[in-house]
This record gives C-alpha cells, sequence and structure tokens, in this order.
C-alpha cells in the first residue's frame, strides 16, 4: 500500500528541535519600547513559558520569535544561524494563536493541509500527515466540518493541528488556552504537555495564567516592563525569586510583604524588625547589607504558621517572640481543601497579612491568633527589590 | 389599543404599497407600453389590448441594437473585472499594510468620486484621446474607473480591515505569500461584498450615458443607453416610442435578474461589516 510509506514517515517526528539565542533583543513601537535589552537562551527541545502581566511584551517577544515583528536591533539566532531577516516560513516555526485563527471558509482537513499545500507537497503525503495530526489530535471524526461548527476545545486542537503537520522545529503558542473554560483548561494543558513529550520540538508558550507556567514549563521567564525579570525553572522561581516582583508574580495567592528594616544582618540570617514593632528572624544571607537598611520581609500564605492564642495567652501585642505576630483574623475563604485566612494587619500594598491552610481555616472571624514566620521559609528584599540569598531553600 | 394596532398595520402595508407602485409602476408601463404599436401607443391602458411582439422584432432588425447589447456586457463585464481586480489589491495595501499618507489616500481616493461627471468630462476627453482610446470600448472602461474604483476600493478596504489580524498572521505563519493570503483567505471570506460592489459597479457601467456618448462615434462601439437614445423613426418627426421602450425592457431584465439571483448576498454584504472567524 502507497499509504504505509508517507505514514511512516509522519509518524517518524525525529525531525528534531531547534534552539534559539536572542542577544540584546530590542523592539520599538513609534516612541515607545516594547522590549529592552532581552538576553535569552532556549535549549534545543525546551519547554519554555513566558509569563508577565498584561502589557510586559511576552506576546510581542513571542511575535519577534515567530517573525511576525521586526526586531529594532540586537541578533535573533536560531540554531546558530541570524534570523533577524527571515521570512516567518523560513524560521521552522509555528504558532497557535489565542484566538484560534482557522480559515472559516475552510473545513479542518482543509485548515490543516493549507500550509502543506502551500509547501507543493505530494497529495498522498498530505493526507497522511493530515491523518496522522488528526489521529494524535482526535480529531478523525471531525476533519470535514467547518470551523464553526467545532467547539472551542476542538477548535484549539485543530489550531494545533495545522502547527504540527508541518513538523516544525518550534512550537509557539500565543496564550492558547485563555478562551477555554476552566475545565477543558485543565484537560488542553495536559494535553500539550504529552504533545511535547511525543513531539520533543521546542516550545515557547506565552501565557498570564501561572498554573499553566507553572506546570508545562522546564523553564519560566518572567517579564515585566519588556525586560526579563528572572528566569529559571518554575520551582526554583518559587523559592529562589531573584525581586520583589518575581515573588509576587509566582505563587497563589500572592506572596506576603512587610516593611521593616534589618535590625541586624550577617552570614548566617538576618533580624528584620517590621515597621509594626515585632522582630523577624530570617534565614538569608545578608551580608551585604549593614543594620538599619530598609528591607522588605516576604512571605508566602501557604508558610505562616496559625496558633490559636488560647493556650499560653499572652496579652500585650508588640513584643511577641521573634517570628511571631499576634493579629486579629478579618475574613476567611474555605475552599474545603484549603481555607484562605485574611489577617487584620497591612502589608505593603495594602492588602491584609494572608494566610493559606490546609482543609479549615482553624482560627474564628475576630478572634485573636500569634501567627508564626518560621525562619527558613522567609524572603528578605532590599530597598531596591532584589533579594538575598536564602540559605535552606530547597534546590 | 387593538384597534390602533390594526390601524398601524394597515397604514403600514399602504406604504409598502405606494413605494412599490413607485418602483415598479415605470417598469410595468413600459412593458405595456412595448407590446402596443401605432395609435394604441398614446391610449393610457394599464392591460394592452393585445400582445404584440412587433417592437421587439423592429428593434433588433432596424436597429445596431444587437451589437449594442454585446458591446455594453464587454463594457460592464471588464469594468467589474478591473474594479474587483484593482479593487481587491488595494484594499488589502489600505487596510492591511500601514504606510506613510494612507489616510491621505484613502480620501484622495473619496474624493475623485465627488467630481461630477460633466466636470471631468472634457478632461477625461483629452485623457482618452491622449491614450487612442477614443471611440473604442477600452475607452469607455478606463473612463468608467472613475466611478466605480472609488466605492469598490473603499467598501472593500472596510470590509478587509474587519477581517482579524491573526487570520492572515496564521497564512503568514503556513508560509502563504499576500498573493496567496489575498486569494486564497481573504477573497473567499469577501464574497458578499466583491458581490455587492461587483454588481453595482456592472449597474453602473451597464446605465452610463454621458461619458458612452462623448467616447464613441460609432455604432460598432456604442452601448446600450446610447443606442436607445439615437433610435430613429422613419422620419426625423416620429419618436418610435414602442420601440424605444422595447429596447428598456430588454436591457432593464438582465439587470433585475442579476438583483434577484444575488439579492441575498447584496444584502448581508450591505448590512454584515464583519466576518467572524
Amino acid at each position: 500500500m502507497t499509504a504505509d510509506k508517507p505514514q511512516a514517515k509522519g509518524t517518524d517526528r525525529a525531525a528534531g528541535a531547534s534552539s534559539i539565542a536572542l542577544r540584546a533583543i530590542e523592539k520599538t513601537f513609534g516612541k515607545t519600547r516594547v522590549l529592552r535589552a532581552i538576553d535569552l537562551d532556549i535549549a534545543a527541545g525546551e519547554f519554555c513559558v513566558f509569563v508577565g502581566p498584561s502589557g510586559c511584551g511576552k506576546s510581542t517577544l513571542l511575535r519577534v520569535i515567530a517573525g511576525l515583528e521586526d526586531v529594532t536591533s540586537g541578533d535573533l539566532t536560531i540554531d546558530g544561524k541570524r534570523v533577524n531577516d527571515a521570512e516567518p516560513k523560513e524560521r521552522g516555526a509555528a504558532m497557535v494563536f489565542q484566538s484560534y485563527a482557522l480559515y472559516p471558509h475552510m473545513t479542518v482537513r482543509e485548515n490543516i493541509a493549507f500550509g502543506l499545500e502551500l509547501g507543493k507537497m505530494a497529495k498522498a503525503e498530505i493526507e497522511a500527515r493530515v491523518r496522522d495530526a488528526a489521529r494524535i489530535l482526535r480529531l478523525d471524526a471531525l476533519l470535514d466540518r467547518l470551523p464553526k461548527q467545532l467547539s472551542g476545545g476542538q477548535r484549539q486542537r485543530v489550531a494545533i493541528g495545522r502547527a504540527i503537520t508541518r513538523n516544525p522545529k518550534i512550537f509557539l503558542f500565543d496564550e492558547p488556552l485563555s478562551n477555554l473554560d476552566a475545565a477543558l483548561r485543565v484537560q488542553m494543558r495536559i494535553e500539550i504537555a504529552k504533545l511535547h513529550e511525543r513531539l520533543k520540538a521546542t516550545m515557547i508558550y506565552v501565557t498570564h495564567d501561572q498554573v499553566e507556567a507553572m506546570t508545562l514549563a522546564d523553564r519560566i521567564v518572567i517579564l515585566n516592563e519588556g525586560g526579563v525579570v528572572q528566569v529559571g525553572a518554575p520551582l526554583e522561581l518559587y523559592h529562589r525569586p531573584k525581586s520583589v516582583f518575581a515573588a509576587g508574580f509566582i505563587g497563589s495567592p500572592r506572596m506576603n510583604f512587610l516593611r521593616g528594616e534589618l535590625a541586624a544582618a550577617g552570614e548566617a540570617g538576618a533580624t528584620v524588625k517590621l515597621a509594626t514593632g515585632e522582630t523577624i528572624e530570617a534565614r538569608v544571607d545578608a551580608r551585604a547589607a549593614a543594620a538599619g537598611a530598609k528591607v522588605t520581609l516576604g512571605i508566602r500564605p501557604e508558610h505562616v504558621a496559625l496558633a490559636r492564642s488560647g493556650e499560653g495567652e499572652r496579652d500585650g501585642d508588640g513584643d511577641g517572640a521573634a517570628g511571631t505576630l499576634r493579629v486579629r483574623v478579618g475574613m476567611i475563604e474555605s475552599l474545603g481543601d484549603v481555607a484562605i485566612v485574611y489577617l487584620e494587619h497591612d502589608t505593603v500594598d495594602g492588602v491584609p497579612l494572608t494566610v493559606k491552610r490546609e482543609g479549615e481555616a482553624g482560627a474564628e472571624r475576630g478572634e485573636h491568633v500569634t501567627c508564626i514566620f518560621p525562619a527558613n521559609a522567609c524572603h528578605v528584599f532590599d530597598a531596591d527589590g532584589a533579594a538575598f540569598p536564602r540559605l535552606d531553600a530547597a534546590r | 389599543m387593538k384597534r390602533r394596532a390594526t390601524a398601524r398595520t394597515v397604514a403600514f402595508y399602504a406604504l409598502v404599497a405606494l413605494i412599490v407602485l413607485y418602483a415598479v409602476f415605470p417598469l410595468y408601463y413600459a412593458i405595456v407600453t412595448s407590446f402596443k404599436s401605432g395609435t394604441a401607443l398614446f391610449l393610457p391602458d394599464l392591460v394592452p389590448p393585445k400582445i404584440d411582439f412587433g417592437n421587439y422584432g423592429a428593434l433588433f432588425a432596424g436597429q445596431p441594437f444587437a451589437g449594442a447589447i454585446v458591446n455594453s456586457l464587454i463594457v460592464a463585464t471588464s469594468v467589474v473585472v478591473v474594479s474587483l481586480f484593482v479593487g481587491v489589491t488595494a484594499s488589502f495595501a489600505l487596510a492591511r499594510i500601514s504606510f506613510r499618507g494612507r489616510p491621505l489616500l484613502l480620501v484622495t481616493i473619496l474624493g475623485v468620486s465627488m467630481f461630477p461627471q460633466i466636470a471631468v468630462l472634457s478632461g477625461m476627453f483629452q485623457l482618452v484621446r491622449a491614450m487612442g482610446l477614443y471611440n473604442t470600448m477600452g475607452g469607455l472602461i478606463v473612463s468608467y474607473m472613475i466611478f466605480t474604483l472609488p466605492f469598490t476600493v473603499w467598501v472593500l478596504t472596510t470590509f478587509m480591515r474587519d477581517l482579524p489580524k491573526e487570520l492572515e498572521e496564521a497564512a503568514i505563519m503556513d508560509g502563504a505569500s499576500s498573493w496567496t493570503i489575498v486569494t486564497r483567505v481573504f477573497m473567499p471570506l469577501l464574497w458578499p461584498a466583491l458581490v455587492t460592489t461587483g454588481l453595482l459597479a456592472f449597474i453602473g457601467a451597464w446605465n452610463e450615458f454621458l461619458f458612452a456618448l462623448t467616447f464613441t462615434l460609432t455604432n460598432t462601439q456604442r452601448t446600450v443607453p446610447v443606442a436607445i437614445a439615437l433610435i430613429s423613426g422613419a422620419s426625423a418627426y416620429e419618436l418610435p416610442w414602442g420601440i424605444i421602450m422595447a429596447a428598456s425592457v430588454v436591457v432593464t431584465l438582465p439587470l433585475v435578474v442579476l438583483v434577484l439571483v444575488f439579492q441575498r448576498k447584496i444584502i448581508s454584504g450591505l448590512t454584515v461589516g464583519a466576518v467572524k472567524g
């Protein structure tokens, strides 16, 4: 059978992956600098996720790599070849758009085959590849439908199908799941992870959803105001954020930030005196700073422990033992598996101090509780927002 | 309450009837007249006394009318084809590529259509002569672009602008050239607009009289409106109303048929600005 050969070829997806290097990439639109001095290396086969708040330039960066936008200055190389001026099709990349961007007048089959037809591929080969993609993405039964007859998740799969048939060495995803409902998003997320495992191509994925970033990425690139804030593995970013911005961006609910100044600073730890008077020990290397320096103390809501003050009743706020704070409980959100407790103690952002507890809240609204900041869970940032290295963090 | 609703319905349909009468009666009267001959022409009958196709026979036998119809078809069809081609390509640039002076260019294009025909007539005459197109259908095709192109370009630009940008970018990522994007991605989505603008260009070119009269000299090059105007009777003092009406009916029917065939598309073309993916 003639179909066997292209079929075999289609399954052979060792087409490979490309490595990408960005050197001092700048992009301006008129007078606005959208990307500034971006240096980034993406290894072949890596799953790299760009995250950041709206307008941070993450989509623009993706489009620059795709070739849909020119760079203003800097060098973009793919597999060691400078591609600043190369056409998108010469870069061996395929892109999945947020709005899917399926051709409305073409059937699923035609949508998937369009790029291959333009590449003047033989009919039998196209048919084989389309079937291959349809099988991977479970679109077999939908090949003759029009996009308007498909659900959101199906459309998304067609968009991915259109990308994979050309065996690209780079996949670019621009917030591909943001138009889907929550349940479908989880399902598609898993499918994309499987796809990466199977195709082993380099994937770059833009999202503002940190769950997608944490679960999919080999490496996360946090962007803000057009620049790279931090690059690292998901857990590295979680445990060792290098700045207040990175610390606040990864993790949900957000990390608590409290203003204070260094009471003592050394190689083996720092003592922070909060603006409200309490002193907190933190296991960070604070050699770089001197006592008296203004700092921000950060602690994730899931790392704060709560003790009901029923037993060792200590009246008189203010001078609790090191690492503890006596506060009143405000709002409580019980989600069943976890409870979010908001305490009446202001943080830097003006939001209440937040504590995340497994199971039930274990406290009641209006009650005074002691919250404990374990020294090895505390982050300390200097006045410019840069973190002091943590001593006991995982990894 | 109910009475008022009834009264409103009656008033509504009376108005509709009036509009239909206003629009259709001239055509109907032309048809009726075209079946009459001799002194019957001047009797205001609403129903022809007998159906007589004599005028139609005389129209094609005694006048160079068949040739004029062919000429009109050639001119109008060429105008449609050229306008749509230029319109689609120009609107792709105007809607999709941002370049310096684009708004000015758009306004200029619109400005061209503001001049009354008579104002450009003499200049156009010189131009047509200079191009060596005087007394050819080519001269008519070129001059008709004056009023078909601005309209075509504007309507298509509006439509093209509403097509999602991602669609174009997806095609670029698929390796499509601009030409492929226009012909294989955008044109299929622009069908309603193409049909609407094409049809209006066709009607415009089909009905045009002033340029057709001025830029042609001989019967072999004349189009239908001029041919009808020049239909002559047995003597200089006789206007052959029957034949003229027969000619009017003959040239109107193709338009009616065209509009009926494309009616659906025209409506969606005029009302739906956006093509959703």
